[in-house]
């Protein structure tokens, strides 16, 4: 039915845990100070004694931190090189001024759309991939099947793998004065959607842990995941 | 007081107590417990019963760490399952990844010193495999890599070998380039603290990190 070439990336989200960052209550100035030597175009959205929220440029990457986690994410990034680049560059200064040595988690997460206007059709292709193959036992219950979706995770070494996929029906309704007018040609309302999400599930050394490398590595592994499962 | 470590056993006045040094020094340079322990009688320094109980003891000592240095690696994730790639064709195959093929290099690279130290008597094949790892970390420079401290540690280990070419290396040259390149397997992002161990390390051991500023050409190092 597709190409993972068809498929939209929504979101790609990073996001590493640590404890004993404490050091964020005496370091988050100096923190942004650093980071914003680096990347001018950062822009403080909130900074409180919880998180600091930050924004970057017209590429608009969102990025967080506070004293157990950073984390960024990307909204329908064209490509991922800008967004490597900062995430690396802000894990780099934050882990480095709160001396965070060991890494309790560290997920890379992409999800991608397909936009299709007919959702029975939708249903049939999940079907035929063996996700719902429950049509005989609904019966008793029921007419059909109407929102399908399905989780599950799988156990690799070291690092796992949660793959969400299912059926997408969502609306977006913006009211806005006139003459303000939304270009919402890109909003996907219907359609199929796919998570995947890979996290650690040992503690990682930062020695051996470079986040360019693990994020493209986790690219080429979501493609992969798709690949295998949906097309 | 002395700062040298002593081995009281349990049936010997406090007067009667064991010199700790050569034993230390021994397995510092690369021998074995039985071979520390060896030097510790031949030089009269202890008493068969003495031995015995110092040599059930390291050995009691030497297991318990290995049992907890086991349990830390297991909570651990490997780098290799970090950067793995979900593809059955790839099984088998080189990684492409330049944080692995950097390890794998090392590792090879280590296996060339622990030979080295192995067969340390007989001075070619001694020799020929300081030479192959040299090589080994010579290719590491061809990896374009994105940690600045750990190219400089990689300069610092050229350096050394590359002053040493004429001299020949002692056992505690080796030992101190083992333990560097343990340390840069799993610091390829490492910070300054770590690299000016590796620098002190290189340094304590005799290599003459200088050489830079006394004329030897560095490009001739790549």
């Amino acid at each position: 039915m597709f190409k993972f070439g068809d498929l939209t990336l929504e979101r790609v989200i990073f996001e590493v845990r640590f404890h004993n960052g404490y050091l964020y209550w005496d370091n988050c100035g100096k923190i942004l100070r650093t980071l914003s030597d680096k990347w001018p175009d950062l822009v403080m959205r909130e900074v409180s004694p919880e998180r600091a929220h930050l924004q970057f440029g017209e590429a608009e990457i969102d990025m967080s931190f506070s004293h157990n986690r950073m984390g960024t994410h990307q909204d329908y990034p064209k490509e991922l090189g800008l967004y490597k680049k900062f995430t690396s560059d802000s894990y780099q200064i934050i882990l480095d001024t709160l001396q965070i040595s060991t890494l309790l988690r560290v997920g890379n997460r992409y999800q991608y759309i397909l936009s299709h206007d007919d959702t029975d059709e939708v249903i049939e292709f999940l079907k035929t991939k063996g996700f719902f193959n429950i049509s005989e036992k609904i019966r008793v219950l029921g007419k059909k099947i109407t929102q399908p979706s399905v989780r599950f995770v799988i156990e690799r070494d070291d690092i796992s793998v949660g793959v969400q996929a299912g059926v997408m029906n969502r609306s977006l309704e913006i009211s806005l004065p006139k003459p303000i007018k939304v270009d919402m040609s890109a909003f996907v309302e219907r359609g199929i959607s796919i998570d995947v999400d890979f996290f650690s599930t040992k503690i990682v050394e930062r020695g051996t842990f470079g986040v360019e490398e693990f994020i493209t590595t986790q690219e080429k592994n979501a493609g992969k995941v798709i690949e295998k499962l949906f097309v | 007081m002395r700062s040298v470590m002593y081995a009281k056993t349990s049936n010997v006045s406090e007067d009667n107590i064991v010199d700790f040094q050569a034993y230390v020094k021994r397995k510092r340079l690369g021998g074995s417990t039985g071979e520390g322990l060896k030097s510790l009688k031949e030089k009269g320094e202890a008493t068969g019963e003495e031995l015995f109980e110092l040599k059930q003891r390291v050995g009691s000592l030497e297991s318990t760490v290995k049992k907890i240095q086991e349990k830390v690696d297991e909570r651990k994730a490997s780098p290799e399952n970090i950067y793995r790639l979900i593809d059955d064709a790839a099984v088998g195959q080189q990684s492409d990844n330049t944080l692995l093929k950097a390890r794998e290099l090392l590792q090879i690279g280590l296996q060339h010193l622990e030979q080295a130290l192995h067969e340390f008597p007989d001075e070619i094949e001694r020799e020929a495999k300081l030479d192959l790892f040299f090589n080994n970390i010579r290719r590491l420079t061809l990896i374009p890599f994105k940690s600045r401290n750990f190219e400089d540690a990689i300069t610092a280990l050229l350096v050394a070998l590359q002053g040493t070419v004429t001299e020949g290396y002692s056992r505690e040259k080796i030992i101190a380039l083992r333990n560097v390149t343990k340390v840069l397997m799993d610091n390829i992002f490492m910070s300054e603290e770590v690299l000016d161990k590796c620098i002190d390390k290189l340094e304590e051991s005799g290599f003459d990190l200088s050489l830079p500023f006394k004329g030897i050409d560095f490009y001739d190092l790549l």
